[in-house]
């Protein structure tokens, strides 16, 4: 799967239901494990599994974890992990509450988290030209949840220019001198270009 | 009686006299709007002068105001227009809490009738109705006079008032309410022309409703699982956990690390609230930030807005480097109106941080506007000055002295003291910068030989038509179906049913497939990229008033409602159009669905064009008054209409949109209502009417 589809999908990848609590000490183990994923998620965070695995809680042994996410990964998150989703990154693989989170979301954290500014800006740029559609402003990548600096969004532009695998991916100017990315493969350079000014310009002369 | 109060208030300048009479033969009309408009159809005869003694002003809300039902706090003033082509009715609409306050008073409508002598101000509190001396608040702002009263009746007081602006007749005039909200239109100037300062109201008689538990779960559902933030915007703006999809354009600014930076007790950050979280809602509009950049998070005090309104659209702030520079540092306002005049200058200068000239400079100009009583006309005024500017034409419209004792670098060095250079003479009434102030119709009259056919018709105006109207929300926004909204008015329509849905936030294929449920396929073309004009446009269109006029009758706010889409992943991003029908039923007691309150809606319609052609003089609207400038025909010039990349109309198509609209509304070709179709709506004595007039 492409990874600006896996953006758009509208369904988990993995969830599972609760099946009648039983308060054994895998239940309770994972109990405390949806506690603390739905405490992360609470702060819009996915969960990495080598970060789980570093600050397990106490009531969970590391080999019950393992088992325990492992149904997760497989779609059956036992008991209070019923909510419990999996999304692959490319470096680790990420939980989180599907109930409070959703899909699209997890996936751009994750992302985040794995820390690869061209995969995301590609993901992200090729996503918002095939869905909506429209280019993605350089101000976007700057802010919540993003927060890359300008020097950073202006370098990753530069280095997918020399990245065969970005080579649809290409850069665009408003008449105010904002930027933004767009990709060949879903919208031309021209229309792209008159959507940013329509974004970035017109829509505030005229609000 | 519920929902109306069965009374409205007359109110005669004249001889300071006032009377109360029965209301109830306007219900058909709903009410607000649809009120005014009957009465001003009823009482003011065509070709009476705006300003002359004759003409009225009507201010008018609904059944549904007083309620709570959200975004229930609007009041319509209609009139005749002073500024647009043929002086034909116009309304304005004002928030505040203006309309509840009439109501509480225990009036449907109010009608102002005649002219004072010497300044005067309109004085109810609760049964009590006067005509007070107003001598004293003549030639005060609109702020000092608002104080002046609140001190003298009570804090809780209402007032409505005019400043400089409508003080000297100018023709872009308006009445601010409560120190932020505006009613536009050139009201002020009919104000002025009264010598009536100001309206203060003070009413706590409560709305009457048929079925208030009804009510109650009704507003829930609403806030609970159709509104999103200001406009309807659905999707927030960056990307956040509960939500499926971002859009940086909506209004739904409100994300976690973003703040109300100025607020009491330190900065309140606006979080997510997710659907469903209606008392979260208020954080979900940071519309300081939105309407001035991120360098207004940290002196945002609060959003403010309307009564009964959850979603707040008026960005509260407080700026302190304008202390000495204006009467007072905080300002709360919307859109344009929070930079009114800020495009008057070339450039910024940063006051305290890097990139804070622009909201500096856009809230200096904000406080001058409102405290004059100044009226921007959606940029309208800022686009004539600036035109003059531009084009070299101030030197030709002032005399040499007049024109050097303005020191035009300050534009150029982004000093903002030239907007104050600008306005203050603009609002004297004497100066010829105060002929730029009378509405580009009657601008382009007085300088024609200097401005030949470019000033209508350019871009730098973007008006809707040459009636001298400016374009809201036109072929920018769904192409035809956009500038087909407009037509309906003398104004700049201010019509947000379709921008709404448009601007939403959602992906255009959701937002396709939910519209073609209601309108049928091809009714939403992507944006910049349309394709030529189907009757799907044409009953999109016509929705889109319809639904305006019901809003501004009902009374709801056309800038929120109505709820086309939900913010709610599960309901499929559907919201619910039969919402209105819902509230009238609960309100009223009897059962309303949406087609019978379009129905009605559809009546204040027929009415307002039939008032329309009256004031044309002649039933040939498609060549008098439906004709849009020559910018929207050659706009992108290397882009080839119904290419991607444009928002270009091509005249063929342009008459073809009329012609299936005017069907839509059961016009003929020239787009004036028939008998058969007046009649249908109940209108056979305007048909008459018409008729009389040879005009049918």
């Amino acid at each position: 799967m492409d990874d600006y589809q896996a953006l758009e999908n509208n369904q988990p990848e993995t969830t599972a239901q609760t099946d009648e609590l039983q308060q054994t000490p895998r239940q309770i183990a994972a109990a405390a494990l949806a506690d603390v994923l739905y405490d992360r998620t609470a702060h819009s965070k996915v969960t990495s599994a080598k970060w789980l695995k570093q600050n397990a809680p106490k009531e969970v042994d590391r080999a019950v974890m393992d088992e325990l996410l492992a149904a997760v990964d497989a779609g059956k998150g036992e008991d209070d992990l019923s909510h419990i989703a999996m999304t692959r990154g490319g470096k680790d693989k990420y939980y989180y509450n599907a109930s409070i989170m959703t899909q699209e979301y997890a996936r751009l954290d994750a992302m985040l988290e794995d820390k690869d500014i061209l995969k995301t800006i590609a993901t992200v740029t090729r996503s918002d030209c095939k869905l909506y559609p429209r280019p993605t402003e350089f101000s976007k990548l700057m802010g919540y949840p993003f927060r890359f600096s300008l020097d950073e969004v202006e370098g990753a532009a530069a280095r997918m220019q020399l990245r065969e695998e970005y080579g649809d991916i290409g850069v665009v100017q408003a008449s105010n001198g904002a930027k933004a990315f767009y990709s060949s493969q879903f919208v031309k350079e021209g229309y792209a270009r008159a959507l940013l000014e329509g974004s970035e310009v017109e829509a505030h002369e005229w609000p | 009686m519920n929902g109306w109060t069965g009374k409205l208030l007359r109110v005669n300048l004249t001889t300071g006299q006032s009377a109360v009479e029965s209301s109830e033969k306007y219900f058909d009309y709903i009410g607000g709007k649809g009120m005014a408009n009957r009465i001003i159809y009823e009482e003011v005869p065509n070709g009476t002068e705006p300003t002359a003694p004759e003409s009225k002003i009507v201010m008018a809300i609904g059944p549904n105001t007083g309620t709570n039902a959200p975004c229930s706090g609007r009041t319509t003033l209609a009139f005749l227009s002073p500024f647009t082509k043929y002086n034909a009715i116009v309304d304005a609409h004002v928030g505040g809490d203006t309309a509840v306050m009439l109501k509480g008073c225990g009036f449907d409508a109010m009608i102002i009738e005649g002219a004072a002598a010497n300044p005067v101000y309109i004085k109810v509190i609760e049964d009590e109705v006067t005509v007070e001396d107003a001598t004293d608040l003549w030639g005060k702002t609109t702020t000092e006079t608002t104080a002046a009263l609140c001190e003298k009746h009570g804090a809780g007081v209402n007032v409505m008032s005019i400043g400089q602006a409508g003080e000297n007749l100018l023709n872009l005039s308006c009445v601010i309410s409560g120190v932020a909200h505006s009613a536009g239109g050139g009201i002020g100037k009919l104000f002025g022309s009264k010598k009536l300062k100001a309206i203060a109201l003070y009413g706590k008689k409560a709305t009457q409703v048929a079925d208030a538990k009804r009510l109650l779960e009704l507003n829930n559902y609403i806030m609970s699982d159709l509104m999103g933030a200001n406009n309807n915007h659905v999707v927030p703006t960056v990307p956040q956990s509960w939500a499926q999809y971002s859009n940086k354009s909506t209004r739904w600014t409100g994300h976690p690390g973003l703040t109300w930076g100025a607020a009491e007790g330190g900065p309140i950050d606006t979080g997510e609230s997710a659907p469903g979280q209606p008392t979260l809602m208020g954080y979900r509009t940071q519309k300081a930030v939105f309407d001035h950049g991120p360098v207004a998070e940290k002196y945002t005090v609060k959003m403010v807005g309307c009564t009964s309104c959850p979603i707040r659209c008026y960005g509260g702030v407080n700026v302190p480097m304008l202390e000495g520079v204006t009467p007072n540092t905080t300002h709360a306002n919307t859109c344009i109106g929070n930079r009114p005049y800020v495009g008057l200058l070339k450039n910024y200068q940063d006051v305290h941080d890097e990139g804070d000239g622009r909201m500096t400079a856009g809230v200096y100009s904000a406080i001058l506007a409102d405290d004059y009583g100044l009226w921007d006309n959606y940029g309208e005024l800022n686009a004539t000055l600036n035109y003059f500017i531009n084009n070299g034409l101030m030197e030709k419209i002032m005399t040499p002295e007049q024109y050097a004792e303005i020191d035009w670098t300050k534009r150029e060095t982004g000093d903002m003291t030239f907007i104050k250079d600008i306005l203050e003479r603009v609002v004297s009434g004497t100066h010829p910068l105060s002929t730029l102030a009378q509405g580009a119709y009657y601008v382009d009259q007085q300088y024609h030989d200097i401005l030949g056919d470019d000033y209508l018709n350019s871009s730098a105006m973007t008006l809707w038509g040459l009636i001298g109207a400016k374009r809201h929300h036109g072929n920018e926004c769904a192409a035809q179906v956009g500038m087909l909204t407009n037509i309906i008015y003398n104004r700049d329509g201010m019509c947000h049913t379709i921008v709404n849905i448009t601007g939403s936030g959602l992906p255009y294929e959701i937002q396709r497939n939910i519209v073609e449920e209601h309108f049928g396929e091809g009714c939403l073309d992507k944006p910049k990229n349309y394709t030529r004009m189907n009757e799907a446009k044409a009953r999109f269109a016509k929705f889109g008033v319809v639904r305006q006029v019901l809003h501004d009758s009902f009374t709801l706010c056309n800038w929120v409602w109505p709820m086309t889409f939900s913010p709610r992943k599960e309901r499929g991003y559907k919201g619910d159009l039969s919402a209105e029908a819902k509230l009238m039923s609960a309100v009223t007691g009897k059962e309303w669905t949406a087609e019978e309150l379009d129905f009605a809606a559809e009546r204040v319609i027929q009415l307002h064009r039939a008032m329309t052609v009256k004031s044309v003089g002649s039933r040939d609207m498609r060549n008098l008054h439906d004709v849009i400038p020559e910018y929207a025909y050659t706009t992108e010039p290397d882009v080839p209409v119904f290419t991607e990349g444009t928002v270009k109309m091509e005249k063929e198509d342009w008459q073809l949109a009329l012609s299936m609209f005017y069907q839509q509304f059961g016009w003929d070709e020239q787009g004036a209502p028939t008998r058969e179709t007046l009649e249908k709506f109940g209108l056979a004595d305007v048909a008459d009417d018409l008729a009389a007039a040879n005009l049918l």
